[in-house]
């Protein structure tokens, strides 16, 4: 181990390059695994849009990108990628794979958390004369909000080292550092470097997440 | 106010059909406090959540002011149902909103925009129940009893005409029960508000009610005033809840005293101006006979004094008809049991 080869410089860009990648990704994700979650919750059994067919299909989809490795979804996104947003490399081009990722991952996390919202709430609500929008909007959500932040978390902490992974495929960031220099060029100080980076960033995010979630729980 | 006919309910359980309810009749009138008992499993709360249609029956017709709730478009229900308040026994309140926001809940629902009639309203139903100091706080700072009065005010916000009790008071300890019973007494009287609650306790029925039916099975298998009821059940479901409730008038408990007893046995029950009159003592100035209580209950039904006494008729020969005329006259109604 030579500390002294280290470069400074692409460690930092590597870092700011898996933040971009992870908040983007988080972002969309949220955006659109949250009305995926609601939808799989409401279109389940003995739910106020009770769908067998629609949760069925939508459960399936879910199924099916979760069970796919992370590692072989980058690859068979490559055309899509590229379709989207013209590259399928670099911090850019790992955001929409990510996105196919982490966003039934969280869809499923949304819905669990919609599940422990006491039914009784929804059963007051309805007995006031709200409509499902009303529902959903003022007292589903709502009251779900601590555990659905929760579950940003969690899926914020997944996409961290999803985003590591891409960089398998040139994706950029510090898993894309750790493979090049750490693994190719035998430079394990440099791996041990980024590890304790990634580290730090989960611990971050989690001790930033719980805080999220104890202001908006309502003692 | 509220009429129900022929309201039956059936379930489909692993495609079986399981009735839930059958043949439900009742009205209730307007003011009026209704109450409906039944052991748990006996089909009250499905009953109750028919007359807002959170249960859809399978026949029948629930009546609200003279309109058939199962006909009516889906998008007229929520209107209709802001007609009608409803409480619950577990409060089901939004933990995410304060109390006043709980409240000012129902009547965004209802369209009401402006904050100060918001706020107006809210600090006024905050009065009624007695909470105006906790407009802020969340419910998970309150007590039971304190959640079942914001429960109360929400369900009172847009003024309905009827109040739907689902075992409002079932989780409360029995302090606390009294004092939302009194509060429930409180807004039918000075609101006039109508209301239907179910419940699995007889004190429930006879601090509040007015008309009570039971329920087992899912059939009404008793109804009418609860002094009527309470004082000369027929059903034994209705017998077996009264003795829980320490008023022990089952068959079982006669045949006892019965054998003990050497004169006649009479109950007797009175109900109202009745009971403020010394009639046992008249008895025995004008015919010279003894009465040896046996049993007996002297309380209030709501407002109504009632008494019921089981006594044996001492130094008794013959004729009973001199003594069961004294009776007659002072309004008492009485049962030869022996």
């Amino acid at each position: 181990m030579i500390w002294t080869d280290i470069v400074w410089p692409e460690i930092g860009q590597a870092t700011i390059d898996t933040l971009v990648m992870s908040a983007s990704a988080l972002v969309f994700t949220v955006l659109l695994g949250l009305p995926l979650g609601v939808l799989l919750f409401l279109s389940g059994k003995r739910q106020l849009l009770q769908q067998r067919a629609l949760n069925a299909v939508l459960s399936l989809v879910v199924n099916f990108l979760r069970s796919v490795p992370f590692i072989i979804l980058l690859i068979i996104m490559i055309p899509l990628t590229v379709w989207l947003i013209g590259t399928s490399i670099g911090v850019a081009g790992a955001i929409p794979p990510l996105v196919l990722a982490a966003a039934p991952f969280y869809a499923r996390l949304v819905e669990n958390v919609l599940r422990e919202v006491d039914h009784g709430v929804v059963e007051a609500c309805q007995a006031m004369g709200a409509n499902t929008r009303q529902i959903i909007l003022g007292a589903l959500l709502p009251e779900a909000l601590p555990g659905l932040l929760a579950a940003v978390t969690v899926t914020a902490i997944a996409l961290v080292s999803y985003s590591a992974m891409a960089g398998a495929i040139g994706g950029g960031g510090l898993g894309d550092l750790a493979i090049r220099y750490g693994y190719q060029r035998f430079q394990p100080d440099v791996m041990v470097i980024t590890v304790l980076l990634m580290v730090f960033l989960v611990q971050l995010l989690q001790i930033a997440g719980d805080r999220l979630v104890l202001h908006f729980t309502r003692h | 106010m509220i009429r129900i006919e022929g309201l039956s309910k059936t379930y489909l359980s692993r495609g079986q059909p399981i009735a839930a309810l059958t043949d439900i009749n009742f009205s209730v009138a307007k003011g009026e406090i209704f109450g409906v008992i039944g052991r748990s499993g006996a089909g009250k709360s499905t009953l109750i959540r028919t007359l807002n249609l959170l249960e859809r029956p399978s026949q029948g017709r629930v009546l609200i002011e003279g309109r058939d709730l199962t006909v009516l478009p889906p998008r007229q229900l929520p209107a209709l149902r802001q007609r009608l308040g409803m409480v619950f026994q577990h409060f089901n309140l939004l933990k995410s909103r304060t109390i006043a926001q709980n409240i000012a809940f129902p009547l965004k629902l209802a369209g009401v925009h402006s904050r100060q009639a918001i706020a107006r309203r809210v600090d006024e139903l905050l009065e009624l129940v007695g909470l105006s100091d906790y407009r802020d706080s969340y419910p998970a700072r309150l007590s039971g009893g304190q959640k079942q009065r914001v429960g109360i005010a929400r369900a009172l916000a847009n003024s309905p005409s009827i109040l739907l009790s689902d075992e409002a008071t079932s989780a409360l300890d029995p302090e606390t029960t009294q004092s939302i019973l009194k509060l429930l007494l409180d807004i039918n009287r000075k609101l006039g508000l109508t209301i239907v609650l179910i419940t699995h306790e007889m004190s429930v029925i006879r601090a509040l009610c007015d008309q009570v039916a039971v329920i087992d099975q899912g059939r009404i298998v008793e109804s009418g005033r609860v002094t009527d009821v309470f004082l000369h059940p027929s059903h034994p479901v209705t017998q077996s809840l009264l003795a829980e409730d320490g008023v022990d008038v089952s068959v079982s408990g006669l045949s006892a005293l019965r054998e003990q007893a050497q004169g006649p046995l009479l109950r007797l029950t009175f109900v109202g101006a009745a009971t403020y009159e010394p009639v046992l003592s008249r008895a025995t100035e004008l015919t010279g006979l003894h009465f040896n209580i046996l049993q007996g209950t002297i309380g209030k039904i709501k407002n109504t004094p009632y008494g019921q006494l089981l006594v044996e008729l001492i130094g008794h020969q013959g004729d009973l008809r001199p003594v069961l005329r004294v009776f007659a006259q002072a309004d008492v109604r009485y049962e030869v049991l022996a």
